[in-house]
């Protein structure tokens, strides 16, 4: 029960997350993140956290 | 058979309110007197306005209705193209975000220009201002096909009209600061409509379903089991297959909206500073994104409930739900409220984009090839006159997308054929080093093409439905963004490795790896990232002199403080600072970015000159809230 497109969408969109982040994130001038910037990594990965587990909760309490 | 909907007092509430935005979009032309403020509105307003403001463009023209009608037929899960943009935002708030804002581009295909060549700028150009100005009559013919719906005593044409000409006079009058602020006032109508319709719905379910049921559950219970999860089927129905729209409005709606659309990005490029811009980014994400959902999606739910507890006439057509649902449950001026947040939601889509082209037509066409060294002033008057011009176009193309079977197909056909191309060469000049001007414009063309060659030979994008499951000749339009982006991919890769970029040089500050370059170019100096989000507040005085500001200076005053109130910022002689009015509910509209100069000033005052004190609307002797920005 909508387990196929949880999963499809957090690997794909996932995936694609990730490696944005990753390509985004490379000091390739040598200069280190700013804060500002590392603390928008934070919000980022805790957004996606609460997405996901929001979607998760959401089938479970329908399955169940 | 015609059926109107709503009394006349419903009918008042609307005049009113078509009236209100146009008496307070019009009301910041005070705050317009340059095409910077024109465009960008100076840079200066706050994430909470920006995120509203942002989410009235997210909550189309078409919204309302066909949520409703996606919500009535298939449930919950019509809330999934609103809550998968989490995916688009590291790439947009780290990468996309900050370069456009510290590059101070006027437009994407100024950027193309910076990041690529001219022959680029010109194909970004061309394929943009189609997009615009063909949304601006797609927004204006969804407009009146709403409205008509509601009020049929005048036509589809007749009712974009009179959108139309409300809309263009604030645009052109306003500029950015009236289309931001209007749009936050239709946010939040809207979002408040939308929930007005569930809790009356939910209520009045509770007092019709005929078993004693309390509202929720009745609410609950009339929902098929299906149509309480998330998702839809993954490949069925062939209406709305969840891996269908997981590619067609997160790859392709989505991410032209935050890449390629003009009118958001100048949305984020008004913020004060680029952390603000993101926070803006991340509130319409994560908070506001998932409660309009719920604001567009309810009139179909509750409709759907009603039906179930057999109190709603069957056989109504899905694309009529909405209204048929508000007129029951709502009173007479409720009524008139909702169809005020319909319009809402409708006329915010329009401002952006008028603004949008206008930007474009003054950045990209007639600034640097018509007319070129005229005054600011002149500029600004041809972009007023540019806003009403491609808002008449607009208007024009209504009749022909009148012909259009359905208003669904109609947008996404259009968005889908347009944007992989163009959203791969912004992508890829955000993020590869390598892909040149030759790659890009290489891309531009053989991606269209390869668009185009897919409405005409449909079974090209068929093998990427049946991957997925999907069987239905229905369902594979929605996989044509995947087809487009693997395919214009494979041709944009290939472009790169035949004509890689030579001289790396010319594009720093216009890619990821080279954002610190950007910031100190922004800056004109290096940045100082100590004590960052700290704030004091000072009384702002008038300072005995004013010297002249130089052209290239972007809008940076001097701003003179005492030792010890820069030393509490952390602030050295020429940070950038922010000075805002204390009265947080302005969000910026009365303030000025300034260049500290540490001087001989009383401490807790903060010293400005005259021209900076008109620049931002500020009054000496006013508290303000002072903030160093880098």
């Amino acid at each position: 029960m909508n387990g196929l497109q949880f999963a499809y969408q957090y690997l794909v969109g996932g995936a694609f997350f990730l490696a944005t982040l990753r390509l985004c994130m490379r000091p390739t001038d040598g200069a280190p993140l700013p804060p500002s910037d590392r603390r928008a990594v934070r919000v980022l990965v805790g957004g996606l956290g609460i997405v996901l587990l929001g979607h998760a909760a959401w089938i479970l309490a329908v399955a169940t | 058979m015609e059926v109107a909907y709503g009394q006349p007092v419903d009918y008042v509430v609307l005049g009113l309110y078509f009236l209100a935005i146009l008496g307070f979009g019009s009301f910041f032309a005070r705050y317009t007197r340059t095409t910077r403020e024109f465009f960008q509105s100076g840079q200066r307003f706050a994430w909470w306005i920006l995120s509203l403001s942002a989410l009235s463009v997210v909550v189309g023209s078409y919204s309302f209705v066909k949520y409703s009608a996606v919500g009535f037929r298939f449930g919950l899960s019509s809330t999934q193209a609103y809550l998968n943009d989490w995916f688009l935002v590291p790439l947009f708030a780290l990468g996309w975000l900050p370069i456009v804002y510290y590059a101070r581009v006027g437009s994407i295909p100024e950027y193309f220009e910076r990041r690529f060549d001219r022959p680029t700028r010109l194909l970004g150009v061309l394929f943009i201002l189609v997009y615009l100005v063909g949304y601006i009559g797609i927004n204006l013919y969804t407009m009146g096909v709403a409205l008509e719906a509601v009020i049929p005593s005048l036509t589809v044409f007749q009712w974009a009209v009179v959108v139309a000409v409300i809309t263009s006079v604030y645009c052109a009058s306003g500029g950015q600061a009236a289309v931001i602020m209007t749009d936050l006032i239709q946010a939040v109508l809207l979002l408040l409509a939308g929930f007005v319709v569930l809790l009356l719905g939910v209520a009045w379910l509770g007092a019709h379903n005929g078993l004693g049921l309390p509202g929720w559950e009745a609410f609950w219970s009339g929902l098929p089991l299906a149509h309480r999860l998330p998702f839809s089927g993954f490949a069925e129905p062939a209406e709305f297959p969840m891996a269908g729209v997981f590619w067609q409005d997160l790859f392709g709606s989505s991410m032209f909206l935050y890449f390629a659309n003009q009118g958001m990005i100048m949305r984020f490029q008004a913020a004060r500073s680029v952390h603000d811009a993101r926070k803006a980014m991340f509130t319409t994400c994560l908070v506001l994104m998932p409660l309009a959902a719920v604001a567009v999606s309810s009139g179909g739910w509750i409709g759907r409930a009603m039906e179930t507890w057999g109190l709603l006439p069957a056989g109504t057509d899905a694309n009529r739900v909405f209204m048929a649902v508000t007129e029951m449950i709502a009173l007479p001026g409720v009524f008139g409220f909702i169809l005020a947040a319909l319009v809402a939601a409708l006329m915010s889509s329009i401002d952006a984009l008028i603004n949008a082209v206008a930007a474009i037509g003054i950045n990209d066409l007639y600034r640097p090839f018509l007319v070129r060294n005229r005054s600011d002033r002149h500029y600004l008057r041809v972009a007023r006159l540019l806003s009403l011009g491609f808002t008449s176009v607009g208007l024009a193309l209504v009749p022909l997308f009148m012909a259009q079977e359905s208003i669904y197909v109609a947008h996404a056909t259009f968005t889908a054929a347009i944007s992989p191309p163009l959203i791969l060469v912004v992508v890829l000049g955000i993020l590869w080093k390598r892909f040149s001007a030759r790659a890009a414009v290489a891309t531009l063309v053989a991606g269209a093409a390869i668009m185009a060659a897919s409405f005409v030979v449909p079974d090209l994008v068929t093998p990427f439905a049946r991957l997925h499951g999907m069987h239905d000749p229905d369902s594979v339009d929605y996989m044509r963004a995947l087809y487009g982006f693997l395919v214009c991919g494979v041709v944009a890769l290939l472009a790169a490795l035949l004509w890689p970029l030579k001289d790396a040089s010319r594009i720093e500050g216009y890619w990821v790896g080279t954002l610190a370059a950007a910031r100190r170019a922004f800056k004109g100096g290096e940045p100082n990232d100590a004590a960052p989000g700290r704030r004091i507040r000072l009384r702002l005085v008038l300072a005995p002199e004013d010297p002249e500001v130089p052209d290239h200076a972007d809008d940076l005053f001097p701003v003179r403080l005492a030792r010890e109130d820069a030393d509490r910022l952390a602030a050295r002689e020429g940070d950038i600072l922010y000075v805002a009015e204390d009265r947080w509910w302005l969000g910026g509209l009365r303030s000025v970015h300034g260049r500290l100069a540490v001087g001989d000033v009383e401490p807790g005052t903060v010293e400005a000159g005259a021209r900076a004190l008109a620049h931002g609307f500020l009054v000496a002797g006013r508290i303000m809230v002072v903030d160093k920005q880098m």
